[in-house]
């Protein structure tokens, strides 16, 4: 049952320890087709706590939760057509933090985890290899690191229900390739967007990752989303376009006719909420609200109502299943099946660029509203989210909100900080106070 | 966190945005904050070394030379390996290979010496004028056995080739305006080869010192040589003029 449902197989080799090995998901094999040092496709969760972390501490936390991650505790090994993950016994170390996070990693190199976990005065980050899980997954990892760490040094005897505990049983349903779940061959297709704007600035040295960090107060945003009467992501992704609308517009002439394209954002879509699931692995796709700049400027009021409606119109399961339906079928195809995976990996990066990179201008990925045990609320000061690097879009922003507070992190792989500054002073013209924090 | 209660916090007068104590430009702006205290050091929220990724280290250009030498040796073996077997298995011996495989021998010598040498010409001309001449002896010897052309006709012939491409290189290279002269001194030299050859050869075959088809070369190579010269040095402004000229 198992094994012909999710592509799995399970060996025991010891009473314990069992050597699985599963195929990718449709997701993760583009992002390991496509990786690189400029698309290293690495995200990243963090939370600070009130004291600083000892590291003994968290690399005992570590090796106690990983068992209750057996999908996580894998490598990447290469078949003769696809990736595949393969149980990985060796222990991840806990590792201090770098000035530029989200850096590649060698992910089929032996013996390497497809996350790290770093430390850094008094917080923790997990990041994570996008083959290998979603922000969901990433963030359950996080919350039972950061659990169990607690646990460790406070010696809480308290096991809440909805954090993975280590002597949990695993439920198959975890491994499953939602995404082959979902798919049925005789939807239709999706069609193919348009090539979007890509702001035209020039690319920093590989390797460095510029971070700000916006702060606000979830209130000061709300009464504005209630103004308006849209969703936190929809508002957000309203201000975000109108920003690289204004950029747009602030071109010389000739400039600004090169670059007339359409603007439009990828806003990633948890699917678990629409069929359910409780896969850790990826379970995401994107919708791409936007405008069109050569229809003319677009004053705040307009781009709101389209980024409403549109949001409207497509984030439903009818809508997403034409997009499952296309990239699914894509891996089915027997031509492909049958293509050796060196040869796949020639393909892939137009693959990435044209169905995903070029149809959009920035990035809005929204994690949501982050909780946690309530009786351990006072030992954690933020839960912070962060996009991977984005060399076609430039800059790109992740979206988390922890006690009150909403955390916004813009990552950038260019100098030039055009779209952050005016898209915070956008928020704080219409009243948000905004705080903001670089690496 | 609960010092940046207590005080207010510092701002930044374009943007709007609060910053940390002790940053000294708006992140966003990089416009320098008003009223900062010079003896607070902002809170470092990432370290300031960069954890570089691991990885392959890009290569050196001293590393990539390597590597191509290495790769045309690779792909030269082939031809080589394919002829010297095609012969041993049709003539069970090496009879007309071994020609192919001088000559594939030759142009490895010609890439390896400016590839692994690259920053020592004396060592790059050396090996490839040496290059050449074995091979001359080599295809003279393995015809029939006996060194008897490489005397009369290859030594002198490269010897005068390379006397004459060598006065070339160095009268433009020492130029100090470079421009038809160049073309001018090429044109020389091609007409003082042409000479060489005809008088070593015409003269082997002949018996006897004559100059017969080279004056032909000669004669042109001269006068069109002259004239440029005489434009080059009289006419000062001439390359800037024709570029005035012929701009798009």
């Amino acid at each position: 049952m198992l094994k012909k449902t999710y592509n799995m197989h399970t060996e025991a080799i010891h009473e314990t320890e069992e050597i699985h090995t599963y195929r990718l998901d449709n997701a993760a094999t583009l992002y390991s087709l496509a990786s690189s040092h400029r698309i290293p496709v690495m995200f990243r969760l963090s939370a600070s706590l009130v004291d600083p972390i000892k590291i003994s501490t968290l690399q005992q936390a570590l090796d106690n939760i990983l068992v209750r991650f057996p999908y996580y505790r894998v490598n990447q090994r290469t078949g003769l057509f696809w990736y595949y993950w393969k149980t990985n016994f060796g222990k991840p170390k806990v590792i201090i933090d770098s000035k530029y996070p989200c850096q590649k990693m060698p992910i089929r190199k032996r013996g390497i985890f497809p996350f790290r976990v770093r430390a850094f005065k008094n917080r923790i980050a997990v990041e994570f290899h996008h083959s290998i899980t979603d922000g969901t997954g990433a963030l359950t990892f996080l919350k039972a690191l950061i659990f169990e760490y607690l646990k460790l040094k406070k010696g809480i005897k308290e096991e809440p229900t909805d954090i993975f505990r280590p002597g949990q049983t695993i439920d198959p349903e975890e491994y499953e390739d939602a995404y082959k779940k979902n798919y049925d061959k005789t939807y239709p297709g999706f069609s193919k967007s348009s090539r979007a704007l890509h702001l035209p600035y020039k690319l920093e040295r590989r390797g460095i990752y510029n971070i700000i960090t916006g702060i606000m107060p979830v209130q000061d945003v709300l009464k504005l989303t209630k103004k308006y009467n849209v969703t936190l992501t929809e508002f957000l992704a309203a201000v975000y376009i109108d920003t690289l609308q204004e950029i747009l517009f602030g071109f010389p002439e000739k400039k600004r006719k090169k670059h007339m394209k359409p603007i439009r954002l990828m806003v990633p879509v948890n699917l678990r909420k629409m069929f359910p699931s409780k896969t850790m692995r990826n379970f995401i796709l994107y919708v791409t609200p936007g405008i069109d700049p050569r229809l003319g400027h677009h004053s705040f009021e307009e781009i709101i109502k389209e980024v409403f409606h549109y949001m409207r119109l497509e984030v439903n399961d009818k809508y997403i299943n034409k997009q499952i339906k296309r990239n699914v079928r894509g891996e089915l195809h027997p031509l492909v099946r049958v293509t050796p995976i060196f040869i796949k990996k020639l393909g892939a990066r137009a693959i990435y660029n044209g169905i995903g990179q070029n149809s959009f201008s920035g990035v809005l990925t929204n994690l949501g509203k982050i909780t946690f045990t309530e009786t351990l609320k006072e030992d954690i000061l933020d839960f912070q989210f962060m996009p991977a690097p984005n060399a076609s879009t430039k800059t790109s922003s992740a979206i988390g909100s922890y006690n009150g507070k909403l955390y916004m992190n813009f990552g950038r792989v260019v100098k030039e900080t055009d779209v952050e500054r005016i898209f915070f002073s956008k928020l704080k013209k219409l009243g948000v106070a905004v705080k903001i924090e670089t690496n | 966190m609960k010092q940046i209660k207590v005080k207010k916090m510092p701002y930044c007068s374009k943007c709007g945005v609060e910053v940390d104590q002790g940053v000294e430009n708006c992140p966003l702006c990089q416009l320098p904050i008003n009223g900062i205290e010079k003896d607070i050091l902002p809170p470092k929220k990432y370290p300031d070394v960069p954890v570089e990724p691991p990885g392959k280290a890009p290569m050196t250009t001293e590393q990539k030379r390597v590597r191509a030498w290495e790769i045309v040796g690779a792909t030269l073996l082939i031809p080589f390996l394919i002829v010297v077997f095609t012969d041993l298995i049709v003539n069970e011996t090496v009879s007309w290979a071994r020609f192919p495989m001088i000559a594939l021998l030759l142009t490895w010598m010609l890439v390896t010496f400016p590839l692994l040498f690259a920053k020592r010409p004396l060592v790059i001309i050396t090996g490839e004028v040496l290059s050449v001449l074995i091979f001359l002896v080599l295809v003279d010897y393995l015809h029939d056995w006996v060194i008897d052309w490489f005397y009369k006709l290859a030594l002198p012939n490269l010897a005068v080739l390379i006397l004459i491409a060598s006065a070339v290189t160095i009268l433009s290279t020492q130029a100090k305006r470079k421009g038809a002269n160049i073309a001018a001194f090429i044109l020389f030299g091609l007409g003082a080869l042409n000479l060489g050859l005809d008088l070593i050869i015409m003269s082997t075959l002949a018996g006897k010192i004559t100059i017969t088809w080279s004056l032909f070369v000669l004669v042109p190579c001269f006068i069109i040589g002259g004239f440029l010269l005489y434009l080059h040095y009289r006419f000062k402004n001439l390359n800037q003029e024709i570029k005035e000229r012929l701009q798009m």
